[in-house]
């Protein structure tokens, strides 16, 4: 699976979810200081890429450095993935 | 020693309980005797500020240890905690000081927003259970400590005009609160309660109240909060009870049980407030934690857990909103104040001594709620033959998005002095994903549609406002429309440039 695939669902979900245009914000826009997402943003989130590509959380991924910006979240799944989780 | 929060709930705690856990947080234990000492502390701290009493003390922090001792703090030296959230739109906090005005501003982190009042840091070294910058000196004695009737609490909920109002609650309201919790959840000395729905709210800060009250222990997430956190959360921290406002609940329906299984039998109780769930819903959750009960509780901000319905008992009226809680009567009543026969719709009016007494600085608001002598609710309601309230929706456009309630009036007066922008509307549409509840839109009339820029109006909300009250979609209308007599209706607009004709 390409890298670009799992940033672009998360685009999606901030668009959908958030109303945020792509042109907003970028890989590394801070999710949390940044306010782009809230706690309930977190919790739709996580269902969300745990439905869209079968990987599963626990407890400790759920955390500020994963969820930091696009890029951190796409790299955490991304290795999920990989390692078949 | 006088009745007020820190004495009943913390000061009153016999040599053993204090040695007891009354917070955890990751791999901290705060016992009874630890947080005395805090507040004790943060008394001299805050407190050397100058006289609190009586004074308004905005908290903005987020949920922690810090909130909790800043809060016995200020109301132990007699001053009025305004809580805020940390993200919460200009124009709101603008309101909440020119109403309030605060003696000064008490937070953790740097705030993101500016204005002329003293801001103060507030911060705890967990390691060495201390003030940071503070010598540990000692503050308020016990003989000092404010009354009953003393205002401890200002909670601020939505205005109609989109101007917020705040309801003063006393120490005596909020330890009725307390009690009342307590004994319908079956609190006592072995209660964990996993604190999830932010201290802002009466929601979650009542939650605090009672666990302490119960003599039982407050217990922060590991992490972020998610359904996956929620889980192992339960089982590693062996918790017994949590407050969860509906999306949070529809996404925990949404969990394969099998994740579930083994990790949340020690759990006892949920209580959920804020939306309707369906009795569907709450049938399902009863049976993804078969040895817990439901609690489904109605409120609002100026009378927090008015009816509370045990759905393990009442199985049958899980579409209800179940009876009042203990000193609380309820009144379905007509336009003119009448008592509604059984089973006819009519508006929730409430007594109650939890009831608020009146708004900050805005008594002709509080007058206007009072109608014959009942608290007037906005909400609609209908009661059967046992005494048991459903709750049928509102009388006006109040906005439910994720268990945050607004009106309109609160988004558009974000709106209102853009330039390019002849007309516009914010309302609520449900939510197609089922989740929030209600998403709010808004319908836009620019001067000029070919050249209003909408990617800067949509930068200029996120920045302005929290995001419950962010429009998910923003729709360029023709025009406003008004009913026969000429005022914008927000149902019409819905029916003609809402969801269904996307």
């Amino acid at each position: 699976m390409e890298p670009t695939e799992v940033k672009k669902k998360i685009y999606q979900f901030l668009e959908d979810n958030y109303s945020y245009q792509a042109s907003e914000i970028t890989d590394t826009t801070d999710l949390l200081d940044g306010y782009v997402i809230d706690s309930l943003g977190i919790i739709q989130i996580v269902m969300f890429l745990e439905t869209s590509f079968g990987c599963e959380f626990n407890a400790n991924d759920v955390n500020a450095d994963n969820f930091k910006n696009i890029n951190t979240l796409s790299e955490f799944v991304e290795g999920q993935l990989k390692n078949g989780k | 020693m006088s009745e007020n929060l820190f004495s009943d709930l913390l000061l009153s705690k016999n040599e053993k309980d204090l040695g007891q856990p009354a917070v955890l947080l990751e791999n901290y234990t705060f016992t009874y005797a630890d947080i005395v000492n805090l507040v004790r502390t943060a008394t001299a701290y805050i407190g050397s500020k100058e006289n609190l009493a009586g004074e308004r003390i905005i908290l903005c922090m987020p949920n922690g240890p810090e909130f909790i001792i800043a809060f016995f703090a200020i109301t132990a030296l007699g001053g009025i905690v305004v809580p805020i959230e940390p993200r919460t739109g200009q124009q709101r906090i603008r309101l909440i000081i020119e109403q309030t005005k605060p003696a000064f501003i008490l937070h953790t982190d740097s705030l993101n927003f500016s204005f002329n009042i003293p801001a103060v840091k507030f911060s705890i070294d967990y390691d060495l259970k201390k003030i940071d910058n503070h010598d540990g000196s000692m503050g308020i004695q016990s003989e000092n400590l404010p009354g009953l009737e003393t205002a401890a609490l200002i909670l601020f909920s939505s205005g109609s005009t989109g101007t917020p109002k705040g309801a003063i609650l006393t120490h005596r309201q909020l330890l009725k609160i307390a009690t009342t919790l307590s004994e319908v959840i079956g609190m006592d000395a072995f209660h964990r309660e996993y604190l999830i729905a932010p201290l802002t709210h009466s929601g979650g800060l009542q939650r605090v109240t009672s666990t302490l009250l119960s003599g039982g222990c407050l217990v922060f997430p590991s992490s972020l909060i998610s359904i996956p956190t929620l889980i192992d959360d339960i089982e590693k921290f062996s918790i017994n009870g949590f407050f969860s406002s509906p999306p949070m609940i529809k996404m925990l329906l949404k969990t394969d049980p099998a994740r579930l299984k083994n990790k949340v039998f020690k759990l006892k109780s949920i209580e959920i407030a804020s939306a309707p769930l369906t009795s569907l819903e709450i049938s399902r959750l009863l049976e993804l934690f078969p040895k817990a009960n439901v609690f489904f509780q109605y409120g609002l901000t100026e009378c927090s857990r008015a009816l509370i319905l045990d759905s393990r008992k009442h199985p049958d009226k899980l579409h209800t909103v179940g009876k009042p809680t203990d000193g609380v009567k309820v009144k379905i009543a007509d336009t003119d104040g009448n008592r509604m026969p059984i089973g006819e719709q009519g508006e929730i009016q409430l007594k109650a001594e939890q009831l608020t007494g009146g708004f900050w600085d805005n008594p002709d608001e509080y007058r206007s709620k009072i109608k014959h002598g009942w608290f007037s609710t906005g909400d609609i309601g209908k009661e059967d033959e046992e005494g048991f309230i459903s709750y049928c929706g509102r009388v006006d456009d109040l906005i439910n998005c994720g268990g945050n309630s607004y009106f309109p009036a609160e988004v558009e007066i974000e709106v209102k002095d853009l330039p390019g922008i002849k007309d516009y509307m914010v309302a609520g549409v449900p939510d197609p994903q089922d989740i929030l509840t209600q998403i709010p839109w808004i319908f836009i009339v620019p001067t000029n549609p070919d050249t209003w820029d909408m990617l800067s109006f949509r930068s200029y909300l996120h920045k302005s406002l929290p995001s419950h009250m962010m429009p998910r979609k923003i729709v360029i209308v023709p025009k406003i429309p008004l009913t026969d007599s000429g005022k914008p209706s927000r149902k019409m607009a819905i029916k003609l440039y809402g969801p269904k004709n996307q």
